[in-house]
């Protein structure tokens, strides 16, 4: 017979824990990789997304530089949007085709006499988003097909413009760059200056760029408060789901777990926990028009209060609270407290993990929310994340490029992965507390 | 003896008054649950008769002309079929996973935290976040799915777009296993008595038999709770099915709750939508029932 504390192993103990340690760490590296390769392929030009072989680091796009060259003469009889026009022109063309180079940035210099005189910008993301048909439709390059497009890229705001008064440093050229070169000397009928050099580098911050074009898409689906404002509708419904359930779930659990005779308590769990047994998808369509004739069928309300409806979670509460002792309050009911105060001073202060559990399950379900959101939230203006998310997923492809989706998804993740790092130690405690134990 | 009236009195009061309390606490619970839960669910039955109309509700009665047309209907038992696959493969490539990740984690010598925080994070990636980037895995020209299988000379393959492989596909990343099912049925294991384990080390049990017939059987319940939960949950498939496939290719993967919600808000074939739902709801009763008598039975053999 072994001591109980001996550190000694024995060998079959051995072998299950080498086994253990290798399962763990694979399963562990298994569940991060999605997650790994998100990040990575948020760091990609979309060109890369989809090639063979695959690159498992980041392939930043590149930044372009296109000098133009304009007589001093020219220069003067000119104002800035012929430049903007240009400087439209001559991208729209490198982007055009370009369309299997990492070409993320463009910026097009303006130089007369050797003195740089303005810049512009000009980034495929937006380009991409605002204006998707110009990589969908009419591969044929005619002059008039260009002006059309360039001044239809003009409205929406594809091109920054600023006055500076310096070259960058000059980076790589390539085929690619001869191959434009040619090109703007075709197009040199639409431009008024000359093409001096075509130049690109390496940023590594441009792989901002999936970033940026996940910022925008929201406003390019007709969503004018763009992405904060679908975070922002997002937030209202997972806040009001959290405020809500511990209100209306905790009061009732508490209420069952302490003021109820114990055999009423029972049977008030029981018809609630029934109801669980009915899926609630079942019910959606009736729930629905019992929104309606209360007049909430399209308001935020109307996502928010049939989640209030929990069970799992009221009998979560009513674990918990069963587990504070019913000494304490007796005796504070000895003590001359009323119950209205048991509850606020002593029973609440002690139910932090217990409300932070219920924050941790409520507040993902909330935020990602999609069937009744997409049922109740019809207007563009009340989309949440979910619902542009939806709208990304089945537009994959056209408009919204893997990459961009990467960069959306992480970006909507922060939310909810904030939340479990900040209440993991919380959360391990109510869960322990409230009767999960199995 | 009159101080013992007033007392008595007075702790009666005191009950009354604490009953009152409890029921204004209970309020809000019981309004949402009878204008959420209680209403809808008779309201479900009530009109799954009818031919409802919005503009005049119910709308005409037709009797049981809805359970029947959803009978007769031959995409609503494709639909359960496919649901029922969709489960299928969900236990072949999941159901197993999140139990012995759980009970690695109960063999670990060091590092349980870390373990279980590698688990939970994961899961802190939004669930639609999740689905793209399976979405992007699963393209059929240039995703990695593609690309590993070719170093095997094999594919390529459609996918999402084979009507064979597609709910293969939507239930693979059930095979990860990893999130809360961990954590909960680690703690199932946490709460098996170590009495037991010493017994068994007294009787010399290694420790691969100490699994089998102490850690695991006190699992048990646990289990049994995942799979009526896994069960429901799957019946009620829609997110990922919707986003990602839309019943497609055909109806090879088009669930029950997809086929209630196109007659419900597409064709606005509400009477009928809600006799749907009722079937689903009975069939899920049935298969829970079902499940748990089952478990009674072998509980018997024991």
């Amino acid at each position: 017979m072994r001591a109980k504390n001996s550190i000694k192993f024995t060998p079959s103990e051995r072998i299950v824990h080498f086994l253990a340690t290798v399962l763990t760490i694979f399963y562990a590296l298994m569940l991060f990789f999605p997650i790994y390769w998100c990040i990575i392929t948020s760091m990609k030009d979309p060109v890369d997304a989809l090639k063979e072989p695959p690159s498992f680091v980041p392939t930043t796009p590149y930044e372009y530089d296109i000098v133009l060259e304009y007589s001093a003469d020219e220069w003067d009889g000119m104002d800035s949007v012929t430049f903007k026009k240009d400087a439209n022109v001559i991208t729209w063309t490198a982007f055009f085709n370009s369309a299997n180079a990492r070409m993320g940035i463009c910026r097009v210099y303006a130089v007369v006499d050797g003195t740089v005189q303005a810049s512009a910008t000009l980034r495929k993301s937006t380009y991409n988003l605002r204006y998707t048909t110009i990589w969908d439709q009419n591969l044929e390059l005619s002059a008039q097909s260009i002006l059309e497009r360039v001044e239809k890229a003009e409205e929406l705001g594809c091109v920054k413009y600023k006055s500076v008064s310096k070259l960058p440093g000059t980076g790589n050229t390539s085929d690619i760059t001869d191959l434009l070169t040619e090109k703007y000397q075709q197009s040199r009928d639409l431009i008024h200056g000359k093409v001096q050099s075509v130049s690109f580098r390496n940023n590594f911050w441009t792989f901002a760029e999936n970033y940026i074009a996940a910022w925008e898409y929201p406003k390019s689906i007709g969503m004018e408060g763009g992405l904060p404002q679908a975070l922002l509708n997002s937030l209202k419904i997972s806040v009001g789901a959290v405020i809500g359930q511990w209100v209306v779930c905790g009061l009732a659990g508490y209420s069952l777990s302490k003021l109820m005779p114990k055999r009423w308590g029972r049977r008030a769990l029981l018809a609630f926990f029934l109801t669980s047994m009915v899926p609630s998808t079942v019910t959606t369509v009736a729930t629905y028009l019992t929104l309606q004739s209360l007049g909430l069928a399209t308001s935020f309300w109307g996502v928010i209060l049939p989640m209030l409806a929990n069970a799992s979670n009221m009998m979560l509460f009513k674990g918990f609270f069963d587990g504070i002792h019913k000494d304490l309050c007796d005796a504070a009911r000895l003590d001359g407290c009323s119950d209205m105060s048991i509850f606020t001073r002593i029973c609440l202060p002690l139910s932090k993990p217990i409300f932070v559990t219920i924050g941790l399950l409520a507040f993902p379900a909330g935020f990602g929310d999609f069937f009744w959101s997409m049922i109740i939230l019809r207007d563009q203006s009340q989309f949440t994340v979910p619902l542009v998310s939806k709208v990304i997923l089945q537009s994959s492809g056209s408009s919204a490029s893997y990459t961009m989706m990467m960069a959306f998804g992480l970006i909507i993740s922060v939310p909810s992965i904030l939340m479990m790092i900040l209440g993991q130690k919380d959360l391990n405690k109510g869960m322990n507390f409230s009767g999960l134990k199995g | 003896m009159a101080t013992n009236t007033l007392l008595y009195k007075n702790r009666k009061k005191a009950k009354i008054k604490r009953f009152l309390i409890a029921i204004l606490f209970l309020l809000p619970a019981i309004v949402c649950f009878v204008v959420f839960k209680y209403i809808p669910t008779f309201q479900t039955l009530f009109y799954s008769f009818f031919r409802y109309n919005l503009m005049d509700p119910p709308g005409k009665f037709v009797g049981l002309r809805n359970y029947i047309n959803a009978f007769k209907s031959e995409i609503f038992w494709t639909s359960f079929k496919n649901t029922l696959a969709l489960y299928g493969w969900q236990l072949v490539l999941g159901f197993w996973v999140p139990i012995v990740q759980a009970i690695c984690i109960s063999e670990l010598v060091r590092g349980k935290t870390l373990a279980k925080l590698a688990y939970l994070i994961p899961t802190g990636i939004s669930g639609l976040a999740g689905l793209s980037i399976w979405k992007y895995i699963w393209e059929p020209e240039g995703g990695l799915a593609n690309q590993f299988m070719s170093l095997f000379g094999l594919g390529p393959y459609q996918w999402y777009g084979d009507e064979a492989l597609v709910k293969f596909c939507l239930r693979f990343p059930a095979i990860l296993g990893g999130g809360g099912t961990v954590i909960i049925l680690f703690v199932s294991i946490l709460n098996i008595s170590a009495e037991l384990y010493e017994a068994a080390k007294i009787d010399g049990a290694n420790a691969f038999q100490r699994i089998i017939h102490i850690t695991l059987p006190g699992m048990k319940y646990t289990i049994f709770t995942m799979f009526i939960l896994g069960l429901t949950g799957s019946l009620l498939a829609f997110d990922d099915v919707y986003m990602l496939t839309q019943g497609g290719p055909g109806y090879a993967s088009y669930t029950v709750v997809l086929s209630i919600y196109r007659k419900a808000f597409q064709e606005q074939n509400w009477g009928m939508a809600m006799a749907m739902a009722w079937i689903l709801c009975i069939i899920t009763f049935a298969i829970t029932a079902f499940v748990f008598w089952l478990q009674g039975r072998t509980e018997d053999e024991f």
